[in-house]
């Protein structure tokens, strides 16, 4: 699924003060886990395959997708990986200044520390990290496990970890670990090679940046930052060892102590002591497939795909009795969004390919508070812009639904704009599938790549209008600048290019061939 | 930098049925032969004299191959001839302000210090080399020499004229001659003032060299334009400051072509051989950015915005567009554009307006009259397509040279050479047929007349135009049928002739006064050319 906001893990993490306070499980609940396990896997419920169908005959839903990943931006520079050219480029915002600088092979990532004193290059081709200081460029490298694809930073900066996402194409080469996850102090620059367990599905650090998680098929490792050693502590979430359910998803309690883990085709939730490693487990409905934390953080949503159910918990204590609120059984849900304000969400399915979402009015009394509404195909992603005033519906070519084969809107990519105040809808038909979406921070407008495709798409949030900015060439990484509502969107050229579009006066300024500024001698 | 020695290579004789002559202590304008004994035979090497006058100032230079001497000659008939120190000129460069010029000259060396060897041809073949130099010769005089490697065959000077800079341009033709080891990329900065040439290594094919200004109006950098880079050199010590690539993988080649300095000196602009792209290289950041035009680009050129303001822009042609585009001086922003009806690939400014037209095609005969201060485009027509246009020297008049349209509308002068004159801002051109393609053309402006002058190809005359009455070209008788024509700084001309023991004539189109020198071909004729130095001089 397509989020504007961040993912609810990182609202989490994000979320102001954090409801802190016990939170720890009662003995009571985790004992009859416990009990659970030993007696066998049919306690927990069934368990659904390894990515396989659920209960109730649906794929899994899409995972977030990451369309609009966060710029690797100070408030002065823009910071951009040249994969095919082994460099990563420095803009300085104000003067469109470009500096170009050799990395490591075929980087992938640029992660900006906090401060922004850091920018951390993920080297995928020669597997390492390249550490640069953002302003004198000045640059260590420290070098990681093979094979890996994906990285993740920690919020105070001091930490990124590596890992190998299965989501992500694989392109491992040599005898290859899938249990591996690469740990490296960005301050000392040096390296910890982790094994966890197989297929890490998710990889984050506490709030409090105390602890590396990395929850996989059936394991959740916690990694104590803190301490000597930084050994991983294994804990195996799923009972049942020879089929087990596959671990999709975590949210933390707002103290960071607590995780919560979603497996798809469960009956339950995971729940897990950071501190103490003990399991424990809380009911979910039938097969849930989403789970998020409200914005305010007080809450985990959870959507049962399998029953049609909301299961809405109070991160205060997870084991308290949670509401529940059954969904109409015309359409199958199984993702939630959450409003920035947290009294809307939105309910849809990217598995079910059903043409149609749900708005949830959190200050509406239960049994009126779920409303039915109709789109022109199915849903293959959903997104917010930041204030929550529209939606962005993300619908895929080919699920046509009950589309006539005579609309414009047959057998092509499309999207939809909601209005949030009354879920009037614009759908537009696109020339492509989208690619990348970024939104400018006072939520007026949105921005949209799309395949192959040498143009960006301006989305009006508040009049559900779209204007095309044409490119020079195909769009690649797209991104808002930290400050005002410039645009950025890097396009495919052999010696590089990046455009900087201004919105409000529709100036758009190209820098094409900055990759030859790496190579000048002075 | 050493001498450059090679072994000279003995050609062919040219064998002429020529009276044995004296050397001619004293020339004059009547017949040389006639005071000749008319006996034998003898074998010339090469050809007596060059008829490609070289002009500088008020005088011309002029080549003796055979007997390897440079005359200068002046319009008042003094003939002397330019000390070379024995050396003899290949090519003579004649500076911008017309004061002095350069001569490439060379000189056969013996490696045999027998001192027995006098002659050259005494010497024995494997011994026998060839030094280079470059010379500047003020007048008949030497002030200058350089040590120079044989492969250099192109000098450009700096703007504020204290600098010459020298390289090999592959462009010029031929193979470069190579003595022992040499860098063919390397670029000699000569400074005109006294000092010591200073060589630079810019690692590919140079093909210009431009130059920035400083504050203070002299030229601090050149920026030496060569495939597929750009290097920045420090004039005054040839140290390399910057270079600029202008391609990622070494195996793609980019040939710079149309190339300017803009923005001040802050920036280099260039555009390269079949692309679409304008290179703008940031002289002051250091950095690279590249605009993807609409077109191919055919023209680029600085363009004076505002009378006496200073500000300028960019000037943009293209193949392949009907338009021309004005880009701003620093942002290299489109601030204009001129839609044409076809495609420019050549401009001239005068004051504010801009002439615009194409050479390259045999069918656009559109030139394209610009107010840059009303954006007014006033479309004339050529009667053909023309290969050249100029300005006469007082901006009044634009004159081109129209060759047949081989394309024609059925005008009688569609297979006919001809002279285009357009007086600017005074209304339609004046198409001129010519009986033949002309061979020499100069613009002169003597006093407040302007003229142009032409020879014809195969006719005996000079035709004088008055630009004012262009429609009535009036002959000039020559003493004998022409060859070529340079026009001198005090817009006379000097005329070479067809004749073999050298002719040149000097015409005044003020008055119409025609003076010659005659004979001088003659200079050490018969003298055995002799080793003008020593192996080790």
């Amino acid at each position: 699924m397509a989020r504007l906001l961040p993912t609810p893990l990182l609202i989490g993490l994000l979320a102001g003060p954090l409801a802190l306070g016990g939170c720890a499980a009662s003995e009571g609940a985790l004992a009859a886990y416990d009990s659970g396990y030993a007696s066998g896997a049919e306690d927990l419920g069934e368990a659904g395959d390894d990515g396989g169908a659920g209960d109730d005959g649906y794929a899994p839903e899409e995972p977030e997708a990451e369309l609009g990943r966060p710029p690797a931006a100070t408030p002065r520079y823009v910071f951009v990986a040249n994969t095919d050219r082994d460099t990563v480029t420095r803009i300085e915002v104000a003067t469109l200044a470009v500096i170009t600088a050799p990395v490591g092979a075929g980087p992938t990532e640029v992660i900006v520390s906090p401060d922004n004193s850091v920018a951390a290059v993920f080297n995928e081709g020669s597997d390492d990290l390249t550490v640069l200081d953002t302003e004198a460029l000045s640059q260590a490298t420290v070098g990681l496990r093979p094979n890996l694809n994906q990285i993740v930073m920690s919020g105070d900066g001091e930490w990124v970890a590596a890992w190998h996402d299965g989501a992500l194409e694989d392109t491992s080469v040599g005898a290859t670990s899938y249990n591996e996850v690469s740990l490296v102090h960005l301050g000392r620059l040096d390296h910890t090679p982790l094994i966890v367990g197989y297929n890490p599905r998710q990889v984050r650090f506490t709030p409090d940046h105390q602890r590396l998680l990395v929850v996989s098929d059936d394991y959740l490792s916690i990694v104590d930052l803190t301490a000597d050693g930084l050994e991983p502590l294994r804990v195996r979430i799923a009972a049942d060892t020879l089929d087990a359910p596959v671990a999709e998803e975590l949210v933390l309690t707002p103290d960071g102590q607590t995780a919560i883990i979603r497996q798809f085709g469960a009956t339950e939730l995971v729940v897990v002591d950071l501190v103490t490693g003990e399991v424990g487990a809380i009911a979910v409905g039938d097969n849930p497939t989403d789970i998020d934390v409200t914005p305010d953080g007080t809450q985990a949503v959870a959507v049962a795909r399998g029953s049609n159910e909301l299961w809405i918990y109070a991160l205060s204590d997870v084991f308290a009795e949670p509401q529940v609120i059954v969904l109409p059984d015309a359409v199958p849900f199984g993702s939630v969004l959450m409003s920035p304000d947290n009294s809307r969400g939105l309910l849809y399915s990217t598995a079910s390919g059903a043409p149609a979402f749900a708005a949830w009015d959190r200050a509406a009394p239960i049994e009126d508070s779920i409303s039915l509404y109709g789109l022109l195909k199915g849903v293959a992603g959903m997104a917010l812009s930041p204030d929550g005033k529209a939606g962005i519906v993300l619908h895929q070519a080919g699920a046509n639904g009950d589309l006539d084969s005579a609309s414009p809107f047959y057998n092509r990519d499309a999207l939809t704009l909601v209005d949030m105040d009354d879920y009037f809808t614009n759908p537009i038909r696109l020339v492509a599938p989208p690619e990348q979406l970024a939104s400018t921070r006072d939520g007026g407008l949105g921005f949209l790549t799309l395949e192959g495709t040498a143009s960006l798409l301006q989305l009006d949030y508040a009049r559900l209008i779209h204007d095309e900015v044409p490119l020079s060439s195909a769009a690649a990484h797209l991104g808002v600048l930290p400050e005002g509502r410039t645009v950025y969107v890097s396009q495919e050229h052999p010696l590089g290019r990046i455009s900087f579009y201004a919105p409000d006066s529709g100036d758009l300024q190209t820098i094409t061939g900055f990759e030859l500024n790496a190579a000048i001698e002075r | 930098m050493l001498h450059a020695h090679r072994r000279a290579a003995r050609g062919p004789a040219l064998r002429a049925c020529l009276l044995p002559l004296a050397t001619l202590a004293a020339l004059t304008g009547c017949d040389p032969w006639s005071r000749l004994d008319p006996q034998g035979e003898a074998d010339l090497d090469e050809a007596l004299w060059s008829d490609q006058l070289v002009a500088a100032g008020d005088r011309v230079y002029v080549r003796l191959p055979h007997a390897g001497a440079l005359l200068e000659l002046a319009p008042d008939g003094a003939v002397r001839q330019v000390d070379l120190d024995g050396a003899a000129p290949e090519q003579v460069i004649p500076l911008p302000d017309g004061e002095a010029a350069f001569v490439f000259a060379r000189w056969p060396i013996c490696a045999d210090d027998d001192e027995d060897i006098v002659l050259v041809d005494e010497c024995p073949e494997d011994a026998l080399e060839e030094g280079s130099e470059l010379r500047l010769v003020s007048g008949h005089r030497t002030s200058g020499t350089y040590a120079l490697a044989p492969h250099f065959n192109t000098l450009q000077f700096s703007p504020d004229g204290q600098t010459a800079v020298a390289f090999l341009d592959p462009a010029q033709g031929g193979y470069p001659e190579v003595s022992g080891v040499a860098d063919l990329t390397e670029v000699v900065f000569l400074p005109l003032g006294g000092g010591a040439p200073l060589a630079v290594s810019t690692g590919s094919s140079p093909k210009q060299v431009l130059f920035t200004t400083d504050d203070e109006g002299r030229n601090d950098r050149a920026v030496i334009l060569s495939t597929s880079q750009v290097v920045v050199v420090d004039v005054a010590t040839a140290e390399v400051l910057v270079t600029y690539p202008l391609a990622l993988d070494v195996d793609t080649v980019i040939v710079p072509e149309q190339a300017l300095v803009a923005g001040g000196g802050r920036y280099c602009l260039l555009a390269v051989d079949g692309g679409r792209e304008l290179y703008r290289l940031d002289l002051v950041n250091e950095s690279i950015d590249i605009e993807d035009l609409e077109g191919t680009p055919a023209l680029l050129a600085e363009l004076q915005l505002g009378e006496g303001s200073g500000e300028v822009a960019t000037l943009v042609g293209y193949d392949d567009i009907a338009a021309l585009d004005v880009l701003d001086g620093l942002t290299n922003e489109r601030v204009q554009r001129f839609s044409l009806d076809h495609p420019v690939n050549r401009s001239l400014q005068e004051g504010q307006t801009l002439i615009a037209w194409s050479s390259q095609s045999d069918i656009y005969k559109d030139v394209y009259i610009i107010n840059l201060d009303t954006a007014e485009v006033d479309e004339q027509r050529a009667g053909n397509p023309l290969r050249s246009l100029q300005l006469s020297d007082d901006g009044r008049f634009a004159v081109g040279e129209m060759g047949p349209d081989n394309y024609g509308d059925g005008s009688a002068q569609d297979n006919l050479h001809g002279l285009f004159v357009l007086e600017l801002g005074e209304g339609q051109p004046t198409n001129l047929a010519l009986s033949s393609a002309p061979v020499g053309m100069a613009l002169s402006t003597r006093g407040e007349q302007s003229f142009v002058l032409l020879l014809l190809d195969g006719d005996d005359q000079l035709y004088k135009v008055d630009l004012s009455r262009p429609s009535f070209a009036v002959p000039v008788e020559l003493p004998a049928p022409p060859s070529s024509l340079v026009r001198l700084d005090d817009g006379r001309v000097a005329i070479a002739h067809a004749s073999p023991l050298g002719l040149v004539s000097f015409y005044d189109p003020a008055n119409d006064e025609v003076s010659s020198i005659a004979g001088f071909a003659t200079t050490q004729m018969l003298v055995e050319p002799t080793l003008p130095r020593r192996a080790d001089n």
